[in-house]
């Protein structure tokens, strides 16, 4: 989805500005920021400097450092961006959790797919239990109505076998 | 710190929409929150394949999540009933079933001493084959990898049932194999050993035989083979049972055809079967049917869907008749509406009048005011019906409290096609709308029963108004042409009023013959 039509047309690159909520300003090209469709929209509306009350700076960064890398996708090197992604994916919870809601805040895409992908492969065959304890969820579940959700589904709490590690 | 907290409950769906449709739904135990996110139409969107609006019909679903379930439970039938589909509930994968009678199987289908095709009362499909007697046993099922999800591992397994006294169906062998890649002679040498028997199986003799399992649904199945499905051009795979080496006679075995996840299956006397219970409980052309109703009903399964076809009849063709089903036989039954009989008490608006009536399932009723001669006609055509059936026709009122001359009329059944007016006005039943509670009382004991069991005075119905029979027929093959009931009372010419029709009802009747 990304491209650098617009910055190709005129020749010139167009910068923006972004803001994080610490009050850090990064400057980058247009034609990077673009796989942001929510800092799309504000260039569509004439924003050049954009302000995003919702982003720290360290989480900023590192979204920066996901655009920089995905503006420079081609045929030939998706080997490396899939070796990135890997790479990308390996924070602590703290950090990833604060790049869904920053990613999801931002409309970008393929940063979100592949966040939710790799809590997702946390989450998969895995036992209640152990998601709760990975995750450190509170079950706030009585019981029995623990007991009737798990029946409403019995089907998939059944026959298969369930990962209890916490990895 | 619970992570998932941070995030705006989109989020949490669309993680859960990166996981399997298996642990969306184990993921609703986790916590409350969890619960909802996992009930998003997000996730099950995503969880729905890309194409199943090519592959199904559309239906009536409230959610996403509820046409994922449906999917999953009530396999549909496709390509004119050739196959069924379905979802695999864990994973959201495509399963087939193919049809027993798309399967080659060897030693003469059509010869009826070896196979028969019946219907089976348990199978989603309109015929299964029965496997008489033959002396040795091949069965196949082909299937095109492109219909199958991609990156799959599948099974062909054979669905079927064995009939009492089977004989001869303890080993036979199975496999799975790509046409295009693999001979037959190839894949017979890695057959591996399978048994349509179970427990009968005489242990020293085979450790490495593949047993059947019984499936929810009342059928057995052994699997055939394994494949996997990679980028879905690969061609057909091909599923298969033979058992020619030893001939020794074989017979009691229905096949209906399974790929679930795959392909086939095979017999000597199987049945082959299909899954959802309630589905086949509903007419094969139901979808169309319901199609033709302007409200048709919103069901997350097909086993409510079944019991609101029975309890709430639908209207169909803009009200012009009324649609249910027989609860016991899951057979159709239809009500004309009024406005479609052919009452000739006079288009005068004096003796007949159009009214509403709170208790009517259509818009208006017919009201009898005054009038010498009656005559209700109504008519159905045989192939809307469930076929080889035995109905009942029933014409449906109320009797006003002061009603008159309604003691007595004919009811007539007949083909329109075959049987002239004159020719069965002969034939005609007695019938009463009136007055039936005084002459209940009036009638002697056995008597009184027998008239009650023969239908031909009033009874009360569950929705209020009153029925009485006017015949019965059976549907046979639904090439009858019309049928039509008729109630007509024109010699004695008394007046008669006060009464209202609601329509004219054919459903099923279960007739007691007399040894």
């Amino acid at each position: 989805m990304a491209s650098s039509s617009s910055s190709s047309k005129t020749g010139l690159k167009k910068m923006l500005t972004l803001k994080s909520s610490d009050g850090d300003e990064f400057e980058l090209e247009e034609s990077i920021v673009i796989q942001c469709q929510t800092i799309k929209h504000m260039v569509e509306d004439g924003f050049s400097l954009i302000p995003l009350q919702n982003v720290d700076t360290k989480t900023l960064t590192k979204i920066i450092e996901y655009m920089k890398k995905h503006a420079e996708k081609t045929e030939s090197n998706k080997e490396e961006i899939k070796n990135f992604n890997k790479e990308f994916v390996k924070g602590s919870f703290d950090d990833q959790f604060e790049l869904v809601s920053a990613a999801n805040y931002l409309h970008i895409n393929g940063l979100m797919d592949l966040l939710c992908q790799s809590i997702a492969d946390r989450i998969n065959n895995k036992s209640v239990r152990a998601v709760r304890e990975i995750f450190n969820i509170s079950n706030d579940y009585t019981p029995d109505e623990e007991e009737k959700v798990r029946d409403e589904h019995k089907w998939a709490h059944e026959g298969g076998e369930f990962d209890e590690s916490l990895d | 710190m619970d992570y998932f907290r941070l995030l705006p409950e989109g989020c949490v769906s669309d993680i859960l929409s990166f996981t399997s449709p298996k642990d969306a739904s184990t993921s609703s135990a986790i916590s409350r929150g969890f619960k909802s996110a996992a009930e998003s139409d997000v996730i099950w969107e995503k969880f729905l394949l890309d194409d199943y609006q090519d592959i199904v019909s559309p239906r009536v679903c409230s959610s996403k999540r509820e046409l994922y379930f449906s999917l999953c439970d009530s396999p549909v039938l496709i390509d004119g009933g050739k196959l069924s589909f379905s979802l695999d509930k864990k994973t959201g994968k495509k399963c087939y079933m193919i049809s027993a009678r798309e399967l080659a199987i060897s030693w003469g289908v059509d010869t009826p001493w070896y196979w028969e095709w019946i219907s089976h009362p348990d199978s989603r499909f309109s015929e299964v084959a029965h496997l008489k007697a033959v002396s040795w046993l091949d069965i196949r099922g082909t299937i095109g990898t492109q219909m199958l999800s991609r990156r799959t591992k599948y099974v062909a397994y054979l669905v079927f049932k064995l009939v009492e006294g089977h004989e001869g169906l303890e080993i036979a062998n199975a496999f799975v194999r790509f046409v295009d890649r693999v001979s037959d002679k190839e894949a017979e040498q890695r057959a591996s050993i399978v048994s349509l028997v179970g427990k009968k199986v005489r242990r020293r003799k085979r450790k490495n035989v593949k047993l059947p399992r019984k499936r929810g649904d009342g059928w057995m199945e052994i699997e055939l083979g394994i494949f996997f499905n990679d980028s879905g051009d690969d061609g057909n795979v091909e599923a298969r049972l033979m058992d020619i080496t030893r001939l020794h006679g074989k017979g009691g075995l229905i096949v209906q055809d399974a790929v679930r996840s795959t392909i086939l299956s095979k017999g000597f006397k199987f049945i082959v079967e299909s899954d959802e219970i309630w589905e086949r409980f509903l007419p094969f052309d139901y979808q169309e049917i319901i199609d033709r109703s302007e409200f048709p009903p919103v069901c997350n399964t097909k086993k409510e869907l079944f019991f609101s076809l029975c309890d709430s009849p639908i209207l169909l063709d803009g009200g012009k008749l009324s649609f249910s089903l027989d609860k016991h036989s899951g057979k159709k039954c239809f009500m004309i509406a009024p406005r479609q009989l052919t009452i000739s008490w006079g288009d005068n608006a004096y003796f007949r009048q159009w009214r509403r009536h709170p208790d009517s399932r259509f818009s208006e009723v017919a009201y009898l005011v005054s009038v010498r001669g009656l005559d209700i006609r109504g008519r159905i055509g045989t192939e809307m019906l469930s076929p080889k059936t035995d109905y009942a026709a029933y014409l449906v009122f109320k009797l006003k409290n002061v009603s008159n001359g309604l003691e007595s009329a004919n009811a007539i059944i007949r083909f329109v096609n075959y049987e002239s007016d004159t020719e069965t006005e002969n034939q005609a039943n007695t019938v009463k709308l009136a007055t039936w509670t005084q002459n209940r009382r009036n009638f002697g004991g056995d008597n009184n029963q027998q008239i009650i069991a023969s239908g031909k005075i009033p009874k009360m119905r569950d929705d209020g108004w009153l029925e009485v029979e006017l015949g019965y027929f059976n549907s046979k093959k639904g090439d009858d042409g019309p049928v039509e009931a008729r109630l007509i009372e024109i010699k004695r010419l008394h007046y008669k009023a006060g009464l209202f029709v609601e329509g004219i009802e054919f459903r099923p009747k279960i007739i007691e013959y007399k040894l």
